[in-house]
C-alpha cells in the first residue's frame, strides 16, 4: 500500500497509509479502536474504493478492483467477527470459500488441507454456522478463506476480539500452521499481546502509521507505551 | 353435514395447486433474499411463458393482435415448453443487467425496483396484448388426457403432470441451491454480501443468475396452469397475489416456509370453495395470512435478518 487515502462519506479515515506484506510474511497491525485499521484491510480486499493511493498485489494494482476479483488473485480477508452465512453448514460455509472456477475444481484437495490445520471442524461439518461458538467460527472462518486456490496473503482482522484466552492461544496456533505453508499473513489486533512473533509490526493511529520496524523495536519503544498506557 | 368422501378431493387438488404456488413462490423468494427485490414481474413472467407456448403451440398462423402472426408451428406442448423457459430465463437475466443493477445500487432500491418490476409487468402485458389480442386463449394441444379413478378419487392426467413436473422442477432447484457452485453462492450472497465478495463470489453473475432462474420458475408455473386455465395478458396477476401471500405467510427468504405455505393456501382455498365458494378462496388466504402475521410478524418460518 501506497499513500493510500480512503474514508466513508465525508469522514477520512485512513490519511495516507504506506504499508507492506512480503510474500510468506508475518506482519501485524496494532492500534486502538476507530483509527483505521479495518478500513486499511477493507480497502486492500476491495470492499472498499481508496480515493487515491496505490493497492499493489503481486505487482498489479488492484486498487479498486471488485472484492470477488481481489480474492481471487490470492488476497483473502477474513472479516471481524467471522461473518459465517448462518443458515449454511460448516460444510457449505467452506465451499462457499472456494467458490471463483479454479478453487471449486480443487475444493476436494483444498478441504483435507484445512482439516489437517483445523481438525475440529472435521466433525462439525454438518452443523449449521450459527450454531458454532464463538471460537469454532472464527476456526471455521479463516478455514473458509483458506479454501480458496493459490492463497498467498491473509488478512485476519481481530480474529482474538471476544474470544477467551485460551481460544485466542488456539486461533494463533492455527495462524502459526498457515505460515508454515508459505502464505503470508497480516493479523489487525488492538492490543500488542500475543504478536511478539511478528516478523513486523506497524502502529497505526488516526489513519496513519506512527511507527513501524520489528516486533521487538514496536513492542518496547516509547510509541507503544504511550498508545497504551497513556504515558 | 358434508359427506365425509367429499373431504379427500380438495386435499388432492389443494396439493396440485400447491406444487404450482410453490414454483411461483420459490421464483419470487429467490429473487427477493437474493437480490432483495420485490419483483412485480413476477406474474408477468408467468403470462409469457404461457404464451410463447402457445404461440409455438398452435398449428396455423394467425394475426391474432396487431403485431406478429401465430408460428403455425404446431409444436407439442412438452417440446415448446423448453424454448419458453429459456427465453423467460434469459429475459429475467437481461432485466436484472439491464434494469434491476442500475437501481440497486442508487438510493432507495426496494421502493425503485419494486416501481420498476411493475412497470415491466404492465409493458409485457400491452405487448402480449399487442400480438395476441386481449381475448382468451386456450392451448390447441392437451398435455394429457383422460382420469385416472380411485375410490372416490379423481384426478385427471393434466393433474398429474401439473404435479409430477412440478415436484421434480422443485426437488432439482433444492439440488442446485444444496450442492452446486452457483447454488451455495446464491445462499451465501443472501445472508451476507460482503462476506460473500470476500470469499471471491461474483456478486453481479449471482443476482443474474437468481433473476433469471427466478423468472423461468414464474414461467414453467404459467405453463402448467394454464394447460387447466384460459390464457390472457392480465393472467398472471392473481398468481403473483398468491405467491405474494405465500411468501410473506411463510415467512419471506425462507424456503421451507414457503414450501409448507403454498401447500396450506392452496388447501385451505379448496376447502373454502368447497364449502362457500370459489370467490372466498383468495379472501380467505388472505384472511389466513392477516392472522399469522399478527401472531408470528416474520411469517411461519421467518427468522430475523443478520
Amino acid at each position: 500500500m501506497q499513500g493510500v487515502r480512503a474514508g466513508y462519506g465525508q469522514v477520512e479515515v485512513l490519511k495516507g497509509i504506506d504499508l507492506e506484506v512480503k510474500s510468506g510474511e508475518y506482519v501485524a497491525i496494532i492500534g486502538a479502536n476507530g483509527h483505521g485499521k479495518t478500513t486499511i484491510l477493507r480497502t486492500a480486499s476491495g470492499l472498499l474504493r481508496p480515493r487515491s493511493g496505490r493497492v499493489v498485489f503481486d505487482g498489479a494494482d488492484i486498487a479498486g478492483m471488485p472484492s470477488y476479483k481481489v480474492a481471487e488473485r490470492g488476497l483473502i480477508h477474513i472479516p471481524e467477527g467471522a461473518r459465517l452465512f448462518p443458515q449454511l453448514t460448516v460444510y457449505e460455509n467452506l465451499l462457499a470459500g472456494a467458490f471463483s472456477r479454479a478453487s471449486w475444481s480443487e475444493r476436494t484437495k483444498n478441504l483435507e488441507r484445512v482439516f489437517k490445520i483445523f481438525p475440529a471442524l472435521a466433525d462439525r461439518k454438518g452443523q449449521l454456522a450459527l450454531t458454532l461458538s464463538g471460537g469454532e467460527r472464527q476456526a471455521v472462518a479463516i478455514a473458509r478463506g483458506m479454501m480458496a486456490k493459490n492463497v498467498k496473503i491473509i488478512l485476519i482482522d481481530e480474529a482474538s476480539a471476544g474470544l477467551a484466552p485460551i481460544l485466542i492461544d488456539e486461533v494463533y496456533r492455527q495462524v502459526a500452521e498457515i505460515r508454515k505453508t508459505g502464505i503470508g499473513v497480516l493479523v489487525v489486533e488492538q492490543s500488542p499481546k500475543r504478536i511478539s512473533d511478528a516478523d513486523r509490526i506497524y502502529l497505526v493511529e488516526n489513519g496513519e502509521v506512527r511507527m513501524s520496524g520489528t516486533a521487538k523495536e514496536v513492542l518496547e519503544s516509547e510509541e507503544v507505551m504511550q498508545a497504551y498506557l497513556g504515558a | 353435514m358434508v359427506d365425509s368422501s367429499l373431504l379427500l378431493p380438495p386435499l388432492l387438488s389443494g396439493i396440485v395447486l400447491g406444487s404450482l404456488y410453490a414454483l411461483m413462490a420459490m421464483g419470487l423468494t429467490l429473487i427477493y433474499s437474493t437480490i432483495r427485490v420485490l419483483n412485480f414481474a413476477h406474474g408477468a413472467f408467468f403470462m409469457a411463458g404461457a404464451y410463447i407456448v402457445w404461440w409455438l403451440n398452435t398449428p396455423s398462423s394467425v394475426l391474432y393482435g396487431t403485431l406478429l402472426p401465430t408460428s403455425g408451428l404446431a409444436l407439442p406442448l412438452a417440446v415448446a415448453v423448453i424454448p419458453a423457459v429459456l427465453t423467460i430465463f434469459v429475459v429475467g437475466m437481461g432485466t436484472q443487467q439491464a434494469m434491476i443493477r442500475p437501481l440497486v445500487k442508487k438510493a432507495n432500491p426496494l421502493i425503485t425496483t419494486l416501481v420498476a418490476t411493475l412497470a415491466l409487468a404492465t409493458i409485457l402485458e400491452s405487448i402480449a396484448t399487442l400480438i395476441f389480442g386481449g381475448g382468451r386463449l386456450q392451448f390447441a394441444s392437451e398435455i394429457a388426457t383422460g382420469v385416472i379413478r380411485y375410490g372416490g378419487l379423481v384426478i385427471t392426467y393434466a393433474e398429474l403432470v401439473q404435479l409430477v413436473v412440478a415436484v421434480i422442477v422443485l426437488v432439482a432447484l433444492q439440488l442446485f441451491l444444496k450442492r452446486s457452485r452457483y447454488g451455495i453462492g446464491m445462499r451465501a450472497v443472501a445472508q451476507d454480501l460482503d462476506a460473500a465478495n470476500l470469499c471471491g463470489i461474483n456478486t453481479e453473475n449471482v443476482y443474474m443468475l437468481a433473476f433469471g432462474l427466478g423468472a423461468a420458475l414464474a414461467a414453467v408455473a404459467g405453463f402448467l396452469l394454464t394447460n387447466i386455465v384460459f390464457i390472457s395478458p392480465d393472467v398472471g396477476w392473481t398468481p403473483l397475489t398468491i405467491a405474494f401471500i405465500v411468501v410473506v405467510f411463510g415467512g419471506i427468504g425462507s424456503v421451507s416456509g414457503t414450501l409448507l405455505a403454498s401447500y396450506i393456501i392452496a388447501i385451505v382455498q379448496q376447502y373454502v370453495t368447497l364449502f362457500l365458494d370459489a370467490s372466498w378462496g383468495l379472501s380467505f388466504a388472505f384472511l389466513l395470512m392477516i392472522a399469522v402475521l399478527m401472531v408470528r410478524p416474520r411469517g411461519l418460518f421467518g427468522f430475523k435478518e443478520v
